[in-house]
């Protein structure tokens, strides 16, 4: 199968699902503060989120990480995560999920279901600057990982 | 027709714990929101900002800080219920000594005399033993400003044992101690940290274990809490060996 190349010189595709824009405004201004040079989708349900990533026609066009919130309307994060890693063409996207729970059970159930990275969204601001930061090593590190694999 | 949910006290509590739960979960998102934006206003105008409004920006900070340190008292307090574990044989000393252990370096200049029975066991959830110890001699070094003196005993009375933790801090002044308990109740000025949620916990585990929590103070100084909780005694380990080789 084809997979989406990371390339570091061009800007990371970012797609995130999460049912409240205010979240999506702060990762776009921590990525502003962290000088992340990224192109973000935002989504407001993993409905949306899947169906667009399924009219993508080339694989280069999909997104390098998708950040996924786990309580939303319709499809929540679990059930996306499940289409995720079923679909042939979406499987080996890394998946953060940035919620505001921090119970054990939710960190073990997203990573069973494929989550690369569970994160509790965090309250101080500068720390989601932090995390925006370390967005390009996780594509990089999740790309070369599953290209060894292959 | 009867209401099962309300024939079933466990369920109905169960079901107020997931509300508690639901409501700090989504409060907190608004809270952490709020905190954000007006960080990144004040980023946003930076220099144009004149002490008054720099002050406004600090008052919003704060009760934001205030409002989280809330919602995560609020959702402590409702895991007293779901994440306890069935009571079972404990040491009270060794539950002590991680609550010290817990407490750490704010124990540091406090005298702590322990006089808890080496031996003595109870029965009780051994996690929130150990929560109990460190919300009440925590208390008593957050008000103490001397050094002060913390004595913790135990006391068997029958097949039960009392265990009072005594502080000789400046105590406090009101009608009724029992108001110590209720959740967000503080007795002091705002300079000391806190949320007045210690207690409350206290309150809540000692509720669970029917220990009978009191707590008592006068304005002269010294605070007393007191708990009782079923002793293990030769009798009631025999009734549990019974219990567990079956009829």
């Amino acid at each position: 199968m084809a997979l989406a190349q990371a390339d570091i010189s061009a800007p990371l595709r970012v797609a995130m699902a999460d049912d409240d824009t205010a979240e999506h405004m702060l990762i776009q201004m921590a990525a502003d503060q962290a000088e992340l040079d990224a192109d973000f989708s935002f989504y407001e349900c993993g409905e949306d989120l899947l169906s667009n990533l399924r009219n993508i026609a080339h694989p280069n066009d999909l997104p390098q990480i998708i950040i996924l919130d786990l309580r939303m309307p319709g499809l929540d994060g679990y059930a996306t995560l499940d289409q995720l890693h079923g679909d042939p063409a979406l499987w080996a996207i890394p998946v953060v999920v940035l919620t505001s729970s921090a119970r054990e059970a939710e960190r073990s159930l997203s990573l069973s279901r494929g989550a690369s990275l569970f994160q509790e969204k965090p309250e101080d601001f500068s720390k989601l600057v932090s995390l925006a930061r370390g967005l390009p090593l996780l594509a990089i590190c999740w790309d070369g990982a599953i290209t060894s694999n292959r | 027709m009867p209401d099962l949910q309300r024939d079933d006290p466990q369920a109905s509590t169960d079901e107020t714990q997931q509300v508690v739960y639901a409501i700090s979960h989504d409060l907190r998102a608004s809270a952490r929101h709020i905190k954000s934006f007006v960080q990144l206003l004040e980023g946003h105008l930076g220099e144009q900002l004149d002490d008054e409004a720099r002050d406004y920006i600090n008052r919003i900070g704060t009760a934001a800080d205030s409002l989280q340190a809330k919602l995560d008292a609020l959702t402590r307090l409702s895991r007293v219920a779901t994440g306890g574990v069935e009571p079972v044989p404990c040491s009270v000393r060794e539950a002590l000594n991680d609550a010290l252990t817990v407490l750490g370096p704010s124990i540091r200049g406090a005298r702590v005399i322990v006089g808890v029975d080496p031996m003595g066991m109870v029965i009780a959830d051994p996690g929130q033993l150990v929560t109990v110890f460190v919300e009440v001699i925590g208390n008593a070094l957050k008000f103490c400003s001397e050094p002060t003196q913390i004595r913790v005993t135990s006391e068997a009375d029958g097949d039960r044992c009392i265990v009072r933790v005594v502080d000789s801090g400046p105590g406090f002044r009101t009608g009724d101690c029992n108001a110590a308990f209720e959740l967000f109740r503080r007795f002091h000025k705002a300079t000391i940290p806190g949320t007045g949620t210690g207690l409350a916990i206290v309150r809540r585990i000692g509720d669970r274990h029917r220990a009978g929590v009191t707590i008592d103070s006068s304005p002269d100084g010294g605070t007393t809490v007191q708990f009782t909780l079923p002793a293990v005694t030769e009798h009631t380990a025999g009734d549990r060996l019974a219990r567990l080789a079956g009829p």
